[in-house]
């Protein structure tokens, strides 16, 4: 085993940073640094005689155990992420921004293109494709990917999966809207400009017209009925779009539990 | 000895910038094998002396490797002296204690 191979020999290192809320930016710079030095070590060791073998044992061994390394990291203070110093104030406030950045920016990228050209009041039926494929795509994949990116979060800081739930919460009753309206032919002799309509509620209540509908109204009577079968599709049709990422992730430390992480003695 | 660490680094890079490697052989060459530690741990003060400005790193390539080299700031120069001078001042006050100058009248 070469010296130039030994980042894997630093998994368990990795793990115990990332565990102990160390950002990720800052365990890949200290873990790439302790491999340079280790390559340093090695080569030393080689030209002291032995081989190589021996080199990459004595080499290791004068880097430090894992312990040591890890501890030296965990007390300077100022490397741990916000997301594992706070993850109560994260996870509650990033979601809705988030869905709110990720609808305004394609809505203010195509209002500055259409005021950029001057299409404000006749748009071509490229830049009207253009707008209403981009806003019609935001509108429906800003959730998902919000959930996915707050996923991979959790995923990357070793974090609870827990601190996934007041994220779904936030989320599950969510609506978002982002639309363009141009002109018809009429509203162009009247000089009406192109309108973008960006949009973010929430409601318990789904029209049962679209997505699945289960209608499996509890309460009696058809008012209850039809509340509930609003409910309901509108809740299953926002676990469908959000749950994936954080069933995945459940899969995925279920096949690799997160096990303490033995320490070398 | 808390400081401790960060006076030895910010001294040794007072003459010339340096990797983490030599640091670590300058510090046990001027220390001669006095103070022993995983080699390892000289990085997160490294990185925290950088976070706070004392220092600035830049990645360079010598001899066909990549290297991190370190340099002190004005900043790190001024952390430098106030270091030093704690350290002065603590280790005249140890060296008075173990020379027992002072006896103190115990009723």
């Amino acid at each position: 085993m070469s010296g130039r191979s030994e980042p894997t020999s630093f998994g368990t290192l990795r793990e115990r940073l990332l565990r102990a809320g160390i950002a990720p930016r800052h365990v890949r710079r200290y873990l790439r640094e302790l491999t340079e030095h280790l390559a340093d070590l090695t080569a030393e060791q080689r030209a002291a005689g032995y081989d190589e073998e021996n080199a990459t044992i004595r080499a290791r061994a004068l880097l430090g155990d894992d312990a040591e390394l890890a501890a030296a990291m965990e007390e300077q203070p100022g490397f741990r992420s916000i997301a594992a110093r706070f993850p109560w104030l994260v996870f509650p406030l990033l979601p809705l921004p988030a869905v709110i950045i990720g609808l305004l920016l394609p809505t203010l990228l195509m209002m500055g293109l259409s005021k950029f050209y001057g299409f404000e009041f006749a748009a071509p039926d490229w830049y009207r494709l253009l707008a209403e494929s981009l806003l019609g795509t935001a509108r429906f994949v800003m959730m998902p990917l919000a959930m996915l990116l707050l996923t991979l979060l959790v995923w990357r800081q070793r974090l609870s999966i827990l601190w996934l739930l007041p994220c779904l919460l936030i989320l599950l009753p969510l609506i978002t809207d982002a639309q363009v309206d141009f002109p018809n032919a009429a509203e162009m002799l009247r000089h009406k400009k192109t309108d973008f309509h960006v949009g973010i509620g929430w409601s318990w209540v789904w029209s049962t017209g679209g997505g699945l509908d289960l209608r499996w109204g509890l309460l009696p009577g058809k008012l209850g009925k039809e509340l509930q079968a609003g409910i309901y599709s509108g809740l299953a049709r926002q676990l469908l779009i959000l749950l994936p990422p954080l069933v995945l992730l459940a899969l995925r430390r279920r096949q690799r539990p997160m096990a303490k992480v033995p320490i070398p003695s | 000895m808390s400081g401790v660490p960060e006076l030895m680094i910010l001294r040794l890079l007072q003459d010339r910038e340096m990797y983490g490697y030599e640091i670590v052989q300058a510090i046990q060459a001027q220390s001669r094998g006095a103070l022993s530690f995983g080699e390892g741990v000289v990085y997160p003060v490294l990185h925290a002396l950088e976070k706070n400005g004392a220092l600035k790193s830049q990645r360079r390539e010598t001899s066909g490797r990549s290297r991190v080299y370190y340099s002190l700031t004005s900043k790190g120069v001024r952390r430098l002296f106030d270091l030093t001078d704690n350290w002065t001042a603590t280790a005249a006050a140890i060296q008075a204690v173990l020379k027992g100058g002072l006896h103190v009248r115990t009723v």
